[in-house]
This record gives structure tokens, C-alpha cells and sequence, in this order.
């Protein structure tokens, strides 16, 4: 579903991404973990164009990912994006954040756009909140009509950008179990996230990332009881 | 006080066509400071160039001198009163340079807006397939158009009082009958405080609006 070749990327004189290659299956959960400054959000906003890679290349669903703004606008509604901060449109209520992106995008009718929007809302819990505006939800509805937006779009792969890490405790439950859920439905995602519980249950692999570079990766249970590198060691020593 | 009311229908009459001014300034100023920043926000070079210069120009000179260099210098090197009309060229140039100057600022006020809209706005409205113009327009503008609303109403009263400088170059409004009338009746003092008291109640006005938007949109923070 995902091939990533050699990615490098760099902000000024600073490389952040020093060749960053791996495939990610379809359905296939992959989970991305490491340090602040490790790149790993930078890696996250490579895959669907918000950061341009200065070399390398990225496939998605068969298309590949070039300078070409149309084909990076056409790639972009099969890859749906959750945000540490949620980014919901401040001035749009939860009905119309939803169905902007299939209206003006994809020319669906308001009709068809709403009723797929409700469905997602109720599959993520929050029916009834159509008429509301972000500002009045809380950070965890926030997030969740965060991942109902994204999903409207009808994405092959979602992306989410430590979607947990802005959360009061109490809500990161509420956002985790809409995430596993839609693993369950055979999502393809790839997660940056510090949640350790989610990537050991959820997660079929995990990639630990340090100084823009895959350190080491493997299967959740394995990698975290039995961590090969130094670095890991020590990372995962200094979270668990 | 009998002069001022004997004279008042032709001060009014003088009001009636600064509002129009105003009106007509006030659109275009809009107009132009959108697309002027709507440009220094491109990614072109080029564009931005254009923007910029656009701005540092009509900000850097007074709007007097811009007003005596179109409506009167430009027509003697171009047959601008021909193409027009003698009596209409005037009016309709000051009235473009009036919205130009007053857009060069508008740039600026639109241009922090747009800037003050979240990034992360624009980036959701990118993850979702949007078009750069797409985010733009549904997305950052109409979250961006509320926090100028404010100093847009300043800059229209602004605008408002900036017409009575159209008066020396022959553009009949309040300022220009007033002299009229003072020319005939030698009542500097009372025709001048009229005219001061019948900007100060138009001005006064959209100063006040402005306040009361301010307040409802602190209130409302969407």
C-alpha cells in the first residue's frame, strides 16, 4: 500500500530525514516511535506532500508522490490526515467540517455528503453533534471529528500525527478505541504516536526512529521485550 | 445661523457626493487590497514584487500629490480627457486613486489577517485534497475576513474623510461646496464648523459600528 525508498529531507542546513526506507502493507497498522526530533512527524507530513522530500521516493496505492500539484491534490484524497491539534475548521460547524472536503473536492451533493457525515459521527460517537462548532467539544470530540472528517474523504490510508499527545488523560481513551476500531475494519494507517499500549495491541509492527534514521523495527511485543540497539534500549527504558 | 441653514441643501447635496466617493472608494479599496494580498502572499516572485511595489508606492507618497499627478498630471501626456470626457476622467480618476491609496493600506490589514489564520488550518484543508485556492477561499479567508473586519472599518472611516481631498482637484463633494458657498457669503467660520460637524456625525457613526463589531466578535470567538 505504502513504499518509501531513500527519503531524505532537510530544512536548511539541518537533515532531518538521513534516508528513510520502508513498505507498508495493506491493512497494515504501522506504528512510529521515538524521540522529539527524530523526524518521525517530519516522515509523517512527507507521505502526503505537506512536507516536500528533497530525495527519494514515495508510492501510495499506486501512485507515486511528485512535484505535480495536481497529482499531490489527487494522492491527497486517498490519504487521510490526523493532526496532534486536531485542526478542525473554527468556523464551520462539526456537520459542515465533515462535509466540506467531499462537497468541494469530490462535487458530492450536500445530501449524499450529510449522510455519509452522520454515519461517521455516529461511528465515532458523536451523533447529535452536527450543529455544534469545535470550540464547543471537548479535545477528545475535537480529534474524533478530526478522524470522521478525514474519513469522509473514503482515504485508502490514514495518517496520524501524534493524535494523543494534545489530550487530556482522560480522553486519549476515547480516541485510541475509535483508532483501533477502524484497524479492526482493516484500515491501512501509520501512527506516530507515544502510546505504547495502542502500538503493542493495536500496532502489527513498529519503527523506532532516531537522528532521521530507522534505528530498529519489528513486531510491537517482540521489539519492546527484546530491543536489539542501544538506542532503543534506552529509549524505550526511559518510557515504559 | 441663518446662512447655514439657507445654505445646508447645497452642503448636503456636497455630503451626498462624498458619500458616493466614499462608497465607490471603499469597494475598490477592498477589491484591490485583496488581490494586492492575495498577491504578496504568492509564490510567485514576481507577483509579490508587483504587490509590494504596488503598496510602497501609494504608502510612501501623499494622497494629494497621487490625486494632482492622475486626475491632472497623467491627461498631459495622454489623451485620457478625450477617451473619458473632460468632466468625467476627473472624477473617475480621483475616485480610482482614492481607492488605490486607501487599498495599499487594506493590503496590509488583509495581508496580517490571512497570516494570523492558523497554519494548521490551512494544512487540514491541504490533507483533505483541498486546492491551494480551495483552502484559501473556504477555509483561511472566511476565518481571516473576521478578524479584519475591525481595522477595515477604520480604514473606511479613514477613507470617508480622505475624500475632501478631492476638492483641489476639482471634484465637487462636501469640501468643494462649502468653499463655494463660502465664496458668496464670506461665513468662514459657520459653513466650515457645519461641514466639520457633518463629517464628524458620519465618521463618529462607523466609528462607533466599528467598536460594536469588535465587541461582538471578541464575544464571539469563532
Amino acid at each position: 500500500m505504502i513504499s518509501v525508498k531513500d527519503l531524505h529531507k532537510s530544512f536548511g542546513d539541518n537533515e532531518v530525514l538521513k534516508g528513510v526506507s520502508t513498505e507498508v502493507a495493506d491493512s497494515e497498522v504501522l506504528v512510529v516511535i521515538g524521540p522529539s526530533g527524530s523526524g518521525k512527524s517530519t516522515f509523517l507530513r512527507c507521505l502526503n506532500g505537506l512536507e516536500v522530500a528533497n530525495g527519494g521516493e514515495i508510492e501510495i496505492a499506486g501512485m507515486k508522490l511528485t512535484q505535480h500539484r495536481k497529482e499531490v491534490y489527487k494522492l491527497r484524497q486517498h490519504v487521510g490526515m490526523v493532526f496532534q491539534h486536531f485542526n478542525l475548521f473554527h468556523h464551520l460547524t462539526i456537520l459542515e467540517n465533515i462535509t466540506i472536503g467531499p462537497r468541494k473536492v469530490k462535487k458530492a451533493s450536500k445530501a449524499e455528503a450529510e449522510r455519509v457525515a452522520r454515519q461517521l459521527l455516529e461511528r465515532v460517537g458523536l451523533a447529535g453533534k452536527e450543529p455544534s462548532y469545535p470550540d464547543e467539544l471537548s479535545g477528545g470530540q475535537q480529534q474524533r471529528v478530526a478522524i470522521a472528517r478525514a474519513l469522509a474523504m473514503s482515504p485508502k490510508v490514514m495518517l496520524f500525527d501524534e493524535p494523543t499527545s494534545a489530550l487530556d488523560p482522560e480522553m486519549v481513551g476515547e480516541v485510541l478505541q475509535v483508532m483501533k476500531d477502524l484497524a479492526t475494519e482493516g484500515m491501512t494507517m501509520v501512527v506516530v504516536t507515544h502510546e505504547m499500549g495502542f502500538a503493542r495491541e493495536v500496532g502489527d509492527r513498529v519503527i523506532f526512529m532516531d537522528d532521521g534514521r530507522i534505528v530498529e523495527e519489528g513486531e510491537p511485543k517482540a521489539l519492546f521485550a527484546h530491543p536489539q540497539m542501544d538506542r532503543t534500549k534506552d529509549f524505550l527504558g526511559k518510557i515504559l | 445661523m441663518n446662512i447655514i441653514w439657507q445654505n445646508l441643501p447645497i452642503l448636503l447635496d456636497g455630503l451626498r457626493l462624498t458619500l458616493e466617493y466614499s462608497a465607490v472608494a471603499i469597494i475598490l479599496m477592498i477589491v484591490f487590497g485583496l488581490v494586492a494580498a492575495l498577491m504578496r502572499l504568492s509564490q510567485s516572485r514576481v507577483l509579490r514584487g508587483i504587490g509590494s511595489v504596488y503598496v510602497e508606492i501609494f504608502r510612501s507618497t501623499p494622497l494629494l500629490v497621487q490625486l494632482f499627478f492622475i486626475v491632472l498630471g497623467l491627461p498631459a501626456i495622454l489623451p485620457l480627457n478625450r477617451i473619458f470626457g473632460p468632466l468625467f476622467y476627473p472624477i473617475l480618476a480621483a475616485a480610482i486613486t482614492l481607492g488605490l491609496n486607501e487599498g495599499a493600506y487594506v493590503t496590509e490589514i488583509i495581508r496580517a489577517g490571512i497570516l494570523g489564520v492558523d497554519r494548521g488550518q490551512k494544512e487540514a484543508a491541504a490533507s483533505i485534497g483541498m486546492t491551494r485556492v480551495q483552502a484559501m477561499r473556504y477555509i483561511v479567508l472566511p476565518q481571516a475576513f473576521k478578524r479584519m473586519i475591525p481595522p477595515l472599518v477604520n480604514q473606511a472611516a479613514q477613507t470617508v474623510k480622505d475624500t475632501s481631498l478631492l476638492a483641489p482637484v476639482g471634484v465637487v463633494e462636501l469640501v468643494y461646496q462649502g468653499e463655494i458657498v463660502i465664496s458668496e457669503t464670506f461665513a468662514s467660520f459657520a459653513i466650515w464648523s457645519t461641514i466639520a460637524v457633518l463629517y464628524f456625525i458620519v465618521i463618529y457613526a462607523i466609528s462607533r459600528w466599528s467598536a460594536m463589531l469588535e465587541k461582538r466578535l471578541q464575544l464571539d470567538k469563532r
